[in-house]
């Protein structure tokens, strides 16, 4: 999710029902994986995420999902040492 | 507050970020390769050494034909995104060439096309790197067929 994500980033996120397209969301897909990712597009009971990072492949990525998974929208990123902000 | 912190992953599969189009061109090379050893045999020798003989080869002629296939399909299916494909235009015209020149390999046993095989692999392997800001350059392979062969310039370490 570079560049608006770094690894190691702490994410604090919270559970809606309001999930728009550009959201940053934080989703267990495959009920397995816990993944971060853009949301590119909603239709219906369907989503589709894509990844910030154009360069690295993801099976998650550009793909449309059934939405009846876990997901919550991620709002503030804390990057260490002393970095804040929104997303 | 926080019962536990969880780790999300922004790559799910495995960001190996490992391509090389090398294997493709050693296969390309290695089609060559096998076309000129197939034309060495003895047409009059119809021995049942020489028949399997024969058979070996056109049966590796067709497994290097379709790594070449596998390898280069692989690259541009996924390593080339969005970025690089618009700095390419190009690459799926390529791409369909060297698969449709691979086929023509497997069917035939003619050196020309295999010789275009080996030079539309080097064209994928000089926009495959040019897409990493690498340089390349067009090196003579150091075994037989010893064709031409577009290699990426690399620091020594």
């Amino acid at each position: 999710m570079k560049p608006t994500l770094n690894h190691n980033d702490l994410l604090l996120a919270f559970k809606t029902k309001h999930i728009k397209i550009n959201d940053i969301i934080v989703a267990k897909p495959d009920n397995k994986t816990l993944i971060v990712k853009r949301v590119k597009n909603i239709d219906s009971d369907k989503i589709e995420f894509s990844s910030d990072n154009k360069n690295i492949e993801s099976d998650f990525s550009d793909v449309s999902l059934t939405n009846n998974f876990y997901i919550v929208k991620a709002f503030l990123v804390y990057r260490l040492p002393f970095k804040l902000f929104f997303l | 507050m926080f019962k536990k912190i969880e780790n999300a992953e922004a790559h799910c599969d495995i960001p190996c970020k490992i391509y090389d189009p090398a294997i493709a061109q050693v296969a390309a090379l290695s089609v060559v390769r096998l076309i000129d050893l197939l034309h060495e045999i003895d047409p009059d020798d119809t021995s049942l050494k020489s028949e399997a003989h024969r058979s070996r080869l056109v049966i590796e002629k067709e497994a290097q034909a379709k790594i070449v296939k596998s390898e280069i399909t692989i690259i541009w299916g996924d390593y080339f995104k969005d970025p690089q494909i618009e700095a390419h235009p190009d690459v799926h015209k390529l791409v369909h060439e060297i698969m449709m020149t691979a086929s023509k390999c497997k069917q035939d046993v003619k050196r020309e096309n295999a010789e275009e095989l080996v030079s539309k692999v080097n064209d994928f392997a000089t926009i495959f790197w040019a897409t990493k800001g690498i340089e390349t350059e067009l090196i003579k392979a150091p075994y037989p067929p010893e064709l031409n062969v577009t290699r990426p310039k690399l620091e020594s370490v």
